[in-house]
């Protein structure tokens, strides 16, 4: 006898998920996999055990990693009686889950046709069916040494290969590009300011907003007397954005200020001002090239709320362990917001990386190693004295000495290039100028 | 799903918490409703009860994800097993008071951020590992609880956590001496 406990599209919760949270069960669980009325497989799950798998034309390992590729269908769980003798499991739950996410990059494997109901497992399919567009991404690193996955297949903005996806939302909203990470001092205001300054000075037109009260843009530039108005101003109501903007040397680059003169209330920082955020950034986006966005640290209260007025992310990763630990909450607080106001994932930029600090250099390696290949920035920010030389002297880095900035100012421009890459904007015109008069 | 090590955080993690079970809660609800004081109208005006219900469903939580591994051929009652009371408890928030990922997500916050301050260096990094596990797998179950088709099984949902953390508090040996560690709370020890 079948009870049934739950159903969905794989579209919505992609089948490795599927398994894990039926792996934290007792029971003796079967996932079937469907597509349209046929059945593709199923899955039988008892205790974190793989105890057998069924498809038409395999079975066993085999058949777990056809059916793991599937991406359209439907699945359906069912809880049934415990047989009396187990055949010798596929294996553990926790470790095929990896080995399928391990898979990811593999060719999908072409999956059988449905068979009719009721099924004859053992009859080969006659008609292979196309394999789905694209194998099964993990954009979520496993959180080591854990034996079991972490969400394994998170909805689909936060896949590296939705890349592509930031042309048309780019192209349709603006390029609104948040620059967000779970952990506080991570160097996201840094990031925020000197990769906003290198994209004005390819010659875009660019507005760096600052959400961050505590660590704000101005007081890294020596300049928090200047603000009279600020952007939660903007938001309660009291005051345009025009105002706002405070004008720079870089004559299309401005900057929205967290705080003016005065702090709002404390509450109204309580207040839920996503659809504030959503309003505000939008219209920044229609006059401006790139709109920055340094949020506070951590993925939710304000930030949250920015994320969901952005078309983009970039996430910071300080190269430094208890960070790295942290860094999980980045991916789960994107997973957390409703699609239709999750950003995609521009990259991820490794800061204070420190290349002769062995842990450091961990951090560096994991990060290669376990998050999706193409959300890491080939750029990395070392950590520099010429940071705390810039902040004491209330400057960004380039302009601590504009005939000779220190090196790591390049570094600033080379994320911006990659950058504007990754948001198919379009090269900005060189004029090459010869060195022999 | 867990490592014999995370389990053990598991447990010794909540035989500290429950010495103080009382300022615990306290801090789990003030973390909480400073992520989410939207939902604060949620609750009761006084939450004597509710906090009660958070340290059982904290001990249910711990119970179900702490068997033995050998122990996986064992058969276990429905209303026993964390996947199926989740998810149902799952599809009851979603259903009747409209909650959904978000909320989950700062739940999971407030919950990490009570056993980190709370616990201070007591709570080992495999415990906080395996919690934060924990944290995702519950929140994934929640959230696929709008796929539930068990449409008794929500209203029973949160009564069993409560009833099964009663019985698995009762179960949980405190080692001797845990009783002088204090939870810390922001104004100081309770």
């Amino acid at each position: 006898m079948k009870v049934g406990v739950m159903q969905g599209h794989l579209r919505e919760f992609e089948l490795p998920l599927v398994m894990e949270v039926v792996g934290m069960g007792r029971q003796y669980f079967g996932v079937e996999v469907r597509r349209g009325a046929g059945l593709m497989g199923t899955i039988f799950i008892k205790g974190d055990r793989v105890v057998s798998v069924d498809a038409p034309d395999s079975e066993g390992r085999d058949a777990l990693f056809k059916l793991s590729q599937l991406k359209d269908g439907y699945f359906y769980v069912f809880r049934t009686e415990t047989p009396e003798d187990f055949p010798e499991p596929v294996g553990a739950l926790s470790g095929l889950i990896m080995e399928v996410l391990e898979r990811k990059d593999m060719p999908p494997v072409p999956v059988a046709a449905p068979t009719p109901e009721p099924r004859p497992l053992a009859e080969p399919a006659a008609t292979p069916v196309p394999p789905p567009a694209q194998p099964l991404r993990a954009s979520v690193r496993p959180e080591p040494p854990r034996a079991s996955t972490r969400p394994s297949n998170p909805p689909s903005a936060l896949r590296p290969e939705d890349a592509a996806r930031t042309e048309i939302s780019g192209t349709a909203a603006g390029r609104i590009v948040a620059v967000a990470s779970p952990k506080g001092g991570s160097g996201k205001t840094t990031v925020s300011l000197n990769l906003a300054l290198s994209l004005a000075r390819q010659g875009r037109s660019v507005v760096l907003v600052d959400g961050d009260v505590n660590g704000d843009v101005l007081s890294a530039i020596d300049a928090r007397q200047r603000a009279e108005i600020g952007v939660f101003d903007v938001l309660l109501g009291v005051a345009d954005v025009e105002e706002a903007l405070l004008e720079t040397i870089l004559p299309r680059f401005k900057i929205l200020p967290a705080v003016g003169a005065a702090l709002p209330r404390a509450d109204s920082f309580l207040a839920d001002h996503a659809a504030g955020w959503q309003r505000l950034l939008r219209s920044l986006a229609e006059e401006t090239d790139i709109v920055i966005v340094d949020t506070p640290s951590g993925m939710f209260g304000v930030t949250h709320q920015i994320l969901s007025g952005s078309t983009h992310v970039i996430g910071v990763l300080q190269a430094e362990v208890v960070a790295n630990r942290s860094f999980a909450r980045f991916q789960e607080g994107l997973r957390g917001m409703p699609e239709e106001i999750r950003p995609d994932v521009l990259g991820v930029v490794v800061n204070m990386l420190q290349m002769r600090h062995s842990a450091s250099l961990s951090v560096f390696q994991s990060a290669c190693s376990d998050l999706p290949g193409e959300w890491l920035f080939e750029t990395s920010i070392p950590r520099h004295r010429a940071f705390l030389d810039a902040t004491f002297q209330g400057v960004p880095l380039r302009h601590m000495d504009e005939q000779a900035p220190p090196a790591v100012a390049f570094l600033f421009d080379n994320l911006a290039a990659e950058v504007t890459e990754r948001l198919k904007l379009g090269a900005v015109e060189r004029r090459p100028r010869r060195l022999l008069i | 799903m867990f490592s014999d090590t995370e389990k053990e955080g598991l447990k010794r993690s909540l035989q500290l918490v429950v010495p103080s079970a009382d300022a615990a809660a306290d801090m789990f609800f003030r973390n909480l409703f400073e992520l989410a004081p939207e939902r604060r109208a949620l609750f009761p005006e006084d939450l004597t009860g509710a906090k009660q219900d958070f340290i059982r469903i904290l001990a249910f939580v711990v119970k179900g994800f702490t068997w033995q591994t050998s122990d996986w051929k064992a058969d276990v009652d429905p209303e026993e097993d964390i996947f199926l009371v989740t998810l149902a408890l799952g599809r009851r928030l979603s259903e009747q008071y409209d909650l959904g990922p978000e909320f989950y997500m700062k739940v999971g916050q407030a919950l990490l951020s009570t056993l980190r301050d709370g616990l201070g260096p007591s709570l080992t990094p495999e415990a906080e590992r395996a919690w934060s596990s924990a944290r995702v797998l519950l929140t994934q179950t929640l959230q696929m609880g709008s796929a539930a088709i068990d449409r008794e099984a929500p209203l029973r949902a949160l009564d069993r956590m409560v009833h099964l953390g009663q019985l698995a508090l009762a179960e949980l040996e405190v080692p001797s001496g845990v009783d002088s560690l204090p939870i810390h709370t922001r104004e100081g020890t309770p």
